[in-house]
């Protein structure tokens, strides 16, 4: 289990993480979203090892993740600006990886050659931007580790790698186990993924729950009529007699409270979770302003 | 767990010496050139190869001091790009793991290519075959090599870790590469012309400027030694056996040893730097913030020296040169600024006052200075607390060192306050004019106190002056001759005695001819005669030659291997006598006379 | 073939659960053939292992599937399953009556247009 307790970090006068509590429960998909700038790379960079908090601990399975290679053997990491020594090759860095890593997996390295189609002899930095990435993931599922840190995985992918990539994360998460960290904005894929999700904003945890929990803990009320008075209503907006509300509770609940009252017309959705980002981190700060040119 | 660290190291360390064996094969190459260009120059010549591979020691810390930087910034590059700087610190390592390993590989960088430079010069050596210890030769070569860089790559890796960019860390290590230097032109040039007659020497600075000290350390000296055989020579004449050797200076191996042991010091400041270093600041021009400060004012000081240094080597040393430092400072002050914020929006209220500050600082500590409130100007010994004193005349070849009649020199030293005369060029001893003279006493106390004055000759200083001109050790000084007995036997050894630059008789050369010339000579300095110059020849014998052919003095040479020479003036009356018996100054005057007629 | 609608706005473990009842109701899955098991489905679909689980785990309680440790996931011969699935297709169908009612279709138009879809199928 990855975790960060209260974890402050300062660059210069700004506060990027702010008393930041993050959990990622063992053996599952835990989606990371939030605005730009709000700190996911950040806080990705310290359970890493990378940076070292002002404040707070961040740790895996208890122990903490700074300076301690034990942790950081089992911790694959793919940032989003990809790493690579310059002149090197795939086989090159297979060797590297190989001396760095103890459970890296040579057998396997080997069958990636067919998902990926890399060149074994080409200059990486030859390569083009999405194979380098590909070439990233090529080297870091053949770790083996037991937990995943990918910093928007598959931006810059194309949709038919995109597919390959998560569909061979995933099955590893099924047979082994593996925890997986993903940040992203693309919020329709994250969905399909993940089973957790935490969003961030101006470095703080605004939500942090299971998909599961927050698909059924509020849903979307399309409404025309009177507004019944029991409704736990989060967000609303109008547009016409049309009412769209965001309230809290399950599906079945707030159908039974809306039959109740009656209304001209009413339907419950379940929200998607670019919905839930939007009306979490909406109202003041997030609003697509309606600017006139 | 210790196979896996030791597993992780190696294959770190290993990336290091693939990544960049081509600097390692460039550094091989330098040396190879150089080798093959000695090699080339000696021919056969054993002798001189030893001599220039001896050579190659001292100029090995100009190579370390370029290469150390090469080396410590590719290894250590990664930290400068946030990319990479990310990317290496996720892997499972320590920073300690990283750390050793870069700086295996650094030191691996210069251990392997001198190794093999040395294997190749123990061939050559066996092959030339002349010295009897040589094949220890390349091994101190190698060893003294290495030595070197340990020190200026240790410095390297500091200067890595507290810089945030390739920029930054060449800045810092041409800073403390050169600041002692820059420290002494600072206070040469600027604060002792405030003070009248002081001196600062370049010594200690020197010492504090490793890559300018190592050029002039000799390491190892060549050296005949005689075995106590003795044969025939091709003459018939018996001969000592020698053999060539070389010896080892001790002083100067143990200068750089030490310096590898503040290279190994330094290295491990580096390390705890290196902990406590933010990752985030790749790319910024120093990794730690506190030290902006810092090189802020040493980046102005430099720049205010740089400027005045410039200056005066076009205009000389003046005072209305000061405003200049002041305008170095403020240059030097927003380029600082420009350097550390990597912008050129920097002249902003909140600049200005720390260079305020810096001026008011420097005006302050120049003021104290002319105000002199130790009154350092107008010190004077006493003469039981000094230990010997050393009196250089016109120049610093000219030395003369002094044990009693330390009163002379003190009465010197206060007639040299004075006069207060200002420095002129040197005019050379006579009758009038000033002269340079520089007294440095060796205080019983241990410590060692210089003044220089320029002295009118015409008064009681110049009268003391002469007298300890004309001693052997300052006329022959520059040549090393520096007792009477030396000078005998010069004069015995030498091939030819010349007059003139080209007179000279058989009759000069008997050694009863000699040992009258050396009687006399010496005799010329006792009575303080032979240091007195340009003084028109007036000497009867060449009254008719046409004024411009007249003598002023007569050059005497010592030819040979062991060169010597003096000039004969008018009041040199002892040896005028011995040449003129010789019938050597009829000669000087022949040949004058026949270029005065075309 | 487990398929999944990406423009579906449910979530992705109803649509799974769903997928398998139609199926399952439809006769393409037999009674006793074996699901595909969490790691393959995860693998051909990129979706998460754990709402897979969720959703085999969901259609085990309601008795469509039972769970063989070590072998996998196998349609259950339950009739009663059929029985749920058609009272639940007979509720959709009665929500879509009164939607259609309260738009101003009357019963007669509807049956009309049942029949019609009878004979298109038929």
């Amino acid at each position: 289990m990855l975790e960060m307790k209260n974890v402050t970090k300062r660059f210069g006068t700004v506060a990027a993480l702010d008393d930041l509590t993050m959990t990622v429960p063992q053996g599952g998909v835990y989606g990371l979203v939030g605005p730009n700038g709000a700190g996911k790379s950040t806080a990705i960079r310290h359970l890493t090892g990378i940076y070292r908090p002002d404040a707070g601990t961040v740790s895996l399975n208890g122990q903490p993740i700074w300076e301690n290679p034990k942790m950081k053997q089992i911790i694959g990491y793919i940032p989003d600006d990809v790493f690579y020594f310059p002149s090197t090759t795939m086989e090159d860095m297979r060797r590297f990886y190989r001396g760095m890593y103890p459970s890296f997996d040579d057998a396997l390295f080997d069958r990636l050659y067919d998902a990926f189609r890399l060149p074994k002899k080409g200059q990486i930095r030859r390569f083009s931007k999405g194979m380098q990435k590909q070439a990233a993931f090529h080297l870091t599922l053949a770790i083996r580790p037991q937990v995943m840190i990918l910093d928007e995985p598959v931006d810059g992918l194309d949709p038919v790698m995109r597919r390959q990539v998560m569909s061979l994360v995933l099955s590893d998460v099924a047979e082994h186990g593996t925890t997986v960290l993903i940040s992203s904005h693309n919020l329709r894929e994250l969905e399909d993924v993940c089973d957790h999700v935490g969003i961030m904003d101006h470095g703080k945890m605004l939500l942090e729950r299971s998909l599961a929990d927050m698909q059924g803990s509020t849903v979307k009320v399309q409404l025309v009529g009177q507004t019944p008075k029991d409704l736990q209503i989060l967000h609303e907006t109008t547009s016409g007699r049309l009412k769209t509300l965001i309230v809290r509770g399950d599906v079945q609940t707030v159908t039974g409270q809306l039959q109740a009252a009656k209304p001209d017309y009413f339907d419950v959705l379940p929200l998607s979770l670019e919905e839930i980002f939007i009306y979490e981190l909406g109202g003041a700060d997030y609003e697509v302003k309606n600017i006139v040119l | 767990m210790k196979s896996r660290t030791l597993s992780c190291r190696k294959t770190a360390f290993i990336q290091d010496l693939r990544r960049f064996w081509p600097i390692g094969a460039g550094y091989l190459l330098v040396w190879i050139l150089l080798q093959i260009s000695i090699a080339e120059d000696v021919g056969d010549d054993g002798y001189w190869y030893a001599k220039n591979l001896i050579g190659s020691i001292a100029v090995g810390g100009i190579f370390n001091l370029g290469y150390a930087l090469v080396v410590a910034q590719a290894v250590f590059g990664d930290l400068y790009q946030t990319r990479m700087c990310n990317g290496t610190h996720s892997l499972p390592l320590r920073r300690e793991d990283w750390f050793l390993a870069h700086c295996a590989a650094g030191l691996i960088y210069s251990l392997l290519p001198t190794a093999c430079i040395a294997l190749l010069s123990e061939v050559l050596v066996g092959k030339l075959c002349v010295f009897q210890n040589g094949w220890q030769l390349p091994l101190y070569w190698w060893v003294g090599l290495n030595l070197q860089y340990l020190f200026f790559f240790g410095l390297a890796v500091l200067c890595t870790m507290a810089a945030g960019s390739r920029v930054g860390m060449l800045a810092l290590y041409g800073i403390v590469n050169t600041v002692s230097l820059l420290l002494y032109l600072l206070v040469d040039r600027v604060y002792v012309p405030l003070l009248y007659g002081m001196v600062v020497t370049s010594t200690t600075f020197e010492l504090l400027s490793p890559a300018f000290h190592i050029l002039s350390l000799a390491f190892l000296h060549p050296t005949q030694i005689e075995t106590g055989a003795v044969y025939l020579n091709e003459n018939g004449a018996l001969v000592q056996e020698t053999i060539n050797v070389f010896t080892v200076e001790g002083a100067d191996w143990g200068y750089i040893g030490v310096l590898a042991l503040i290279g190994l010091v330094l290295t491990g400041a580096a390390l705890w730097l290196y902990r406590r270093r933010d990752l985030e600041r790749a790319g910024d021009f120093l990794a730690f913030p506190r030290l902006t400060a810092l090189f802020q004012v040493v980046f102005s000081l430099i720049c205010a020296t740089g400027c005045y240094a410039f200056y005066s080597l076009f205009l000389g040393t003046t005072k209305s040169a000061y405003p200049l430092l002041a305008l170095g400072l403020v240059v030097g002050w927003f380029v600082g600024r420009m350097l550390l914020e990597r912008t050129t929006q920097v002249f902003r209220k909140g600049n200005f006052v720390g260079l305020v500050l810096l001026i008011g600082a420097f005006a302050l500590s120049l003021g104290i200075t002319m105000a002199d409130p130790l009154n350092l100007e107008g010190w004077l010994p006493v003469a039981d607390k000094v230990r010997s004193a050393e009196l250089s005349i016109g120049g610093v070849s000219n030395k003369v060192n002094i044990t009693e009649n330390i009163d002379d020199l003190i009465c010197l030293h206060q007639i040299g306050l004075e006069e207060h005369n200002p420095a002129y060029d040197y005019t050379g001893l006579s009758e009038n004019g000033t002269v340079f003279a520089r007294i440095t006493y060796d205080m019983k106390d241990g410590r060692k106190i210089a003044r220089e004055y320029y002295v009118d000759q015409g008064g009681e200083g110049g009268k003391i002056l002469r007298r300890y001109g004309s001693r052997v050790e300052a006329v022959f000084g520059q040549h090393g001759i520096t007792t009477a007995q030396q000078l005998r036997d010069r004069i015995q050894q030498a091939n030819s005695i010349v007059l003139d630059f080209r007179i000279t008789s058989q009759a000069a050369q008997t050694d009863a001819f000699r040992q009258k010339l050396a009687d006399a000579i010496l005799a010329d300095c006792e009575n303080g005669s032979t240091a007195r110059s340009y003084d028109l020849h007036t000497q009867e014998l060449f009254l008719d030659l046409p004024e411009s052919y007249r003598p002023r003095s007569i050059y005497l040479t010592l030819e040979g291997s062991n060169y010597a020479s003096m000039e004969v003036y008018a009041d040199c009356t002892n040896t005028l006598k011995v040449l003129e018996d010789a019938g050597l100054l009829e000669m000087v005057k022949a040949y004058r006379q026949s270029q005065a007629l075309g | 073939m487990i398929h999944l609608d990406y423009r579906d706005t449910r979530p992705i473990y109803s649509q799974i659960i769903d997928s398998v009842k139609d199926q399952i109701a439809a006769g393409i899955l037999q009674t006793g053939e074996r699901l595909p098991s969490v790691r393959e489905l995860a693998a051909q679909l990129a979706i998460n292992p754990n709402t897979i689980q969720r959703s085999y785990r969901a259609l085990e309680s309601d008795g469509w599937i039972v769970t063989v440790p070590g072998k996998g996931c196998f349609v259950s011969a339950n009739g009663n399953c059929q029985e749920q699935e058609r009272l639940r297709l007979l509720d959709q169908l009665a929500e879509t009556c009164a939607a259609l009612t309260s738009l101003g279709m009357t019963r007669e138009e509807i049956c009309q247009q049942i029949r019609k879809g009878e004979m298109n199928h038929a």
